[in-house]
């Protein structure tokens, strides 16, 4: 299987990505700003999983953590993000660039890298976890909906320009995830219960799902797909009309 | 993910192309796998090869006794129906000014019409497992092919009412989602009239280099597509291009 290098691995999702890329066989390097979690969560995963502190959005870091490999990593999972809520009218100018420089700017500089490793190794598949918010805009949302729209544009310029050196790009859009950054919000009841009623099969997603996801997109078997985003969802994306009322004597306008 | 060994599934236009490639992945993972087509001898040949977890049923989508037909044979043959995978397909080509009407409509019913009516039909049975209709859409859908203006306004459908169906059905517990192949070899490229099966394949393999990866695609590429969506609980009106990145619009300069 090689070896796979997930980032922002130290909690939520990228842990579980991590875990399911080690009992999927791979060998795993942990990467995430917080040394103190990344390692806890290595020591947990055993002794195919090796952690190490990395910030996504220096170059130095990123050039120095993929010099540290042992060999190319067939999977990368560009996974570290970060989220700022607020309206755009009273945003700071430095959480609009702390979001840039995390989701978008540190995709492209852990890419640039991995691609430069894969490239003599004879390929490699990258995953860049998006969102949802990448295919469609939410109120709060911030910098983080044109990062993650940004990233998924990224990942066809990358697949796009990396195919012919074997190297396939896509990816992830997780939807509403019951993991990570959104605990906070799922904590409050009837939020929750307002957020899976908008759901069209009506629960809250998994990391685990998202792991799925990303480990088929890692596989051979998508050894035909690259370019693309997939959306782990729920079928959220495509119901934005779901909930629009209709008189039930009316089956047919215009004929 | 759900594993699909043990489950049930339905693949109509298992006899060729695309969806004896998928057949024949999904025995290979375990499944029970119940094909149809029109063309008995074809669906037979595929059922022979992959053995007694694979049963051929005659018929036609556009035909309603013979999708009622094949839903039940599914559902007796794998105790229940886990997955439809709606893979039978037909290509009609022409210029504008020469398409005929009846050809058109007809397409519209094998492509569209067909595939829409089983899924209905099919649709208690799934929501009894829990399970999942996948669709095929095409390339067609995102860059222009001259002449094949029948065949990309059908699988425009199909990848719109995707969506539709997904939000639909999720509260009875049913994803329905869609895979998007590339340039695949098989021989619905001969039977559009793109000549000799050496004409077609030259046809198909002009293409590779507007590829990311630099080649065509092959069924059981696309079959993976299948076997993922099939298990993935989680996704619903999803649509997966499984296309080599041909819809990227590569240009090696």
């Amino acid at each position: 299987m090689g070896l796979a290098v997930v980032t922002g691995a130290g909690s939520g999702i990228g842990a579980v990505i991590a875990r399911h890329a080690a009992k999927a066989g791979y060998r795993v390097a942990l990467w995430d700003v917080d040394e103190v979690s990344v390692r806890e969560v290595a020591a947990d995963i055993g002794e195919s999983a090796v952690a190490r502190k990395v910030d996504v959005t220096s170059e130095p870091s990123v050039v120095a953590a993929f010099e540290a490999l042992d060999e190319a990593p067939a999977l990368v999972v560009n996974n570290a993000g970060l989220v700022r809520f607020g309206p755009l009218r009273t945003l700071s100018l430095d959480d609009w660039e702390a979001v840039l420089k995390v989701n978008l700017t540190g995709t492209f500089l852990v890419s640039r890298q991995a691609a430069a490793m894969m490239e003599p190794a004879s390929g490699g598949a990258i995953v860049n976890i998006a969102s949802i918010n990448g295919i469609a805009a939410a109120p709060n949302a911030g910098a983080y909906t044109a990062t993650k729209a940004a990233v998924i544009r990224l990942t066809e310029q990358m697949a796009l320009e990396w195919g012919p050196a074997g190297i396939r790009v896509n990816t992830v859009a997780p939807g509403l995830i019951l993991a990570g950054m959104s605990d906070a919000i799922y904590a409050d009841e009837q939020v929750r219960e307002q957020r899976q009623a908008q759901v069209p099969l009506g629960r809250l997603g998994t990391a685990e799902q998202v792991a799925d996801c990303v480990l088929f997109l890692g596989s051979a078997g998508a050894a035909y797909i690259t370019g693309q985003v997939l959306a782990v969802d729920g079928g959220l994306t495509k119901s934005a009309l779901r909930n629009l009322a209709r008189p039930k004597t009316v089956d047919s306008v215009g004929l | 993910m759900r594993d699909i060994a043990g489950t049930s599934i339905l693949v109509t236009g298992g006899g060729s192309g695309i969806g004896a490639g998928v057949a024949r992945t999904l025995v290979e993972r375990g499944a029970r796998v119940t094909i149809s087509g029109r063309r008995e001898h074809k669906i037979r040949q595929v059922a022979g090869e992959l053995g007694p977890a694979c049963l051929a049923v005659p018929g036609d989508v556009t035909v309603a006794a013979d999708r009622e037909r094949l839903v039940e044979a599914a559902v007796e043959h794998g105790g229940g129906l886990d997955t439809l995978v709606n893979a039978a397909g037909n290509m009609y080509r022409g210029a504008l000014a020469e398409l005929d009407e009846q050809r058109m409509l007809d397409l519209y019913h094998a492509n569209v019409v067909g595939p829409v009516q089983l899924s209905g039909l099919a649709l208690p049975a799934l929501a009894r497992s829990k399970g999942s209709i996948i669709f095929f859409g095409s390339v067609h859908t995102q860059r222009a092919f001259p002449g094949a203006s029948p065949y990309a306004a059908t699988k425009g459908a199909l990848e719109s009412l995707t969506g539709v169906l997904a939000s639909e059905l999720g509260a009875q517990g049913v994803r329905v989602n869609c895979v998007r192949p590339g340039a695949v070899y098989t021989e619905i490229n001969e039977r559009a009239g793109l000549g000799t099966p050496e004409e077609a394949h030259a046809r198909l393999q002009g293409l590779a280099g507007a590829h990311a990866l630099g080649r065509i695609g092959t069924p059981e590429e696309v079959a993976e597509a299948v076997v993922y969506l099939a298990g993935a609980e989680w996704v619903t009106g999803g649509i997966l291009t499984v296309d080599g990145g041909l819809a990227l619009g590569v240009t090696h300069a």
